[in-house]
This record gives C-alpha cells, structure tokens and sequence, in this order.
C-alpha cells in the first residue's frame, strides 16, 4: 500500500446524498492509508428551512415534519457512514449538526483543529445569489486548511475497495 | 442544479392560459402523472390539493409553488405550467400567478425536495428572471432559460 502523509485529523461533511456517500468512502480509505483521526459531520440545513417558512412556502407543521426527516436522513448516513468504516477498520467520530452548513462545518474544523477537510463532488447551484447557494462551495473558499474535493466515482470505488 | 435536472420537456407547457388554479394544479399534476413519474394519481392530486387547501402556495411575485410529499410519486418530480395572462391563485401579494411549479416527493426523499422547493422559492425572489420565465412561448425556450439561469443570475 502506498505511503500516505499523516494529515492529522481529518474533517468529512457527509451530505445525505450520493456526492456525501462518495466523500465518506474517500475518507475512509484515506484515513486507512493515513493513520490519522477521522471525524465526520452531517448538518440539518436549518437556514433554508426558516427561509422557506419565512417565504409562506412552508406551512409551519410542514417545516417541522421535514426538519424531523432530514435528521433521520442525516443520522441514516452517518450510521452507514459508520458501518463502512467498521468495514474497513477504521475509528470514525460521527455528530449531527445543525445551522447553516458551512459555518457548522467550518466551526467543527476549528474546534477540532483539523489539518484537512474532505467533500463530495460540488454540485452547480441555482445561481452564486440564492438561498440554496453552494455550501460546500462556502467551506472551500472560507476554510483555513486545506479541503480535498471527491470527485469521479470509479476512482473512488477503487479507492475505497483497495484500502 | 436541481430544476434544470428535474424539469423535462414533458413537464412543461407554456401554454396554459387562465385557469382557476385547481384546474391548473391537476392539469400540471397530469404531466407527472404522463412523464411516468407518478405511481398513483389520486395520492399525488389528493396530497397536493390537501396542502394547497390548507394554505395558498402563492407566494407572490407572480409564482405559485403548489407541493406535497407523497407516495404517490416515485422520484421527486417537478412541472412548471406558465400563463402569459396570469391566473388568481390567491397569492400573498393579490396579484396574477404566472408560473405555477407543482413539486412532489416520495416521503422519503426529503433532501431533495427541500433542494427543489429552495431553487423555484430563490427564482421567485429576482423579479427580472421571474419576468424573462413568464414570457416564454415555447417549451424549448424554457428549457433554454434553465439552462442559462446561472449565467443570467451572475
């Protein structure tokens, strides 16, 4: 196996999607070539949903219903998230957040001093003004350490089985 | 982006003119029901309708995001109808509806859902895009302005 540089601690936002599952999978490996201290974070998206309550989208109890779903969903990942590094024998500390994804994320680092922060693949968003701007994009441009974007599943596939 | 893949030719129609906004919610719920989307039309229509009952989906701005989750659907699904003279739909604002985006999501699917109710609620908020959208003509043109839309917005 190839030798990797010990990152230290290593910082993954595992968002509850395909892009969030890829970035775990990446993390994991990596931290298995590492050595180093895994962390992952799932955030429920607070801010949009007060936006679209505020907007009349959202009917209070609608906003309140989906809020309970995306922690499910947030948990749901993280539990997969666990397995997949148990898997590979790897530690990895999991915790829901919830705010605004990018300062959660951004807090996190900070507070656990990570020495890398590790994403999926950005997807393009609405538009660089609206309200579902790209988080992720936010992290990388405001992080204070470097932030390693997954990207390309088949690589990452062979990543992941490989380590 | 998220409209750009959810939106299909199929579920557009730019046509269709000045409904009352029930009528205007079937018809749409109809092209999910066409595109393949839908499992059971009398859940997605009866999901959408329960919700818009319980409160207007006009948000003003001439946009109207009429939505619900339900198993009704398989995928999360997304059609836009466009009304050149504009349509009551008892919105925030007192004024005509021009766009109406009907969305609906398997109850399972809640990231995505939140991600396409965001993206239509975002276009609502820049009247000069909401302008450009409510005078398309052509399904094309439609689908031609969500493929420009991050360009435009810049």
């Amino acid at each position: 196996m190839p030798a990797f540089p010990n990152f230290g601690k290593t910082l993954v936002y595992v968002e509850t999607n395909e892009r969030g599952l890829e970035a775990a999978r990446y993390a994991i490996a990596f931290a298995k070539r590492s050595g180093g201290e895994l962390h992952a974070v799932a955030v429920i998206n607070e801010r949009i949903l007060e936006e679209l309550t505020r907007a009349r989208v959202f009917l209070k109890e609608e906003g309140i219903d989906l809020k309970r779903d995306l922690e499910e969903d947030g948990r749901r990942y993280l539990a997969l998230m666990e397995r997949l590094a148990r898997e590979k024998g790897v530690a990895v500390t999991t915790e829901l957040l919830r705010g605004v994804v990018h300062r959660e994320v951004l807090d996190k680092a900070r507070d656990i001093n990570a020495s890398l922060i590790i994403l999926g693949e950005i997807e393009e968003s609405l538009s660089r003004k609206d309200i579902t701007f790209n988080e992720s994009e936010r992290i990388v441009c405001d992080a204070r350490c470097p932030v390693l974007i997954v990207k390309g599943r088949r690589l990452v596939k062979d990543f992941f089985d490989s380590a | 982006m998220v409209l750009q893949e959810l939106l299909k030719a199929n579920t557009i129609r730019t046509d269709i003119g000045q409904l009352d906004k029930w009528t205007a919610i079937e018809r749409l719920a109809d092209l999910i029901v066409d595109s393949g989307k839908a499992t059971d039309r009398a859940a997605l229509l009866d999901a959408i309708l329960n919700r818009e009952k319980q409160g207007s989906t006009g948000l003003g701005n001439g946009i109207a995001i009429p939505h619900a989750r339900t198993d009704g659907v398989r995928d999360v699904a997304v059609a836009l109808g466009v009304s050149a003279s504009g349509m009551d739909f008892d919105s925030a604002d007192g004024k005509p509806c021009h766009l109406i985006f009907l969305i609906a999501a398997p109850l399972h699917e809640s990231t995505r859902y939140l991600e396409a109710l965001a993206a239509v609620a975002s276009l609502g908020e820049r009247a000069s895009l909401v302008a450009q959208l409510k005078s398309v003509r052509s399904v094309d043109d439609a689908l031609a302005f969500f493929k420009s839309y991050r360009k435009q917005s810049e």
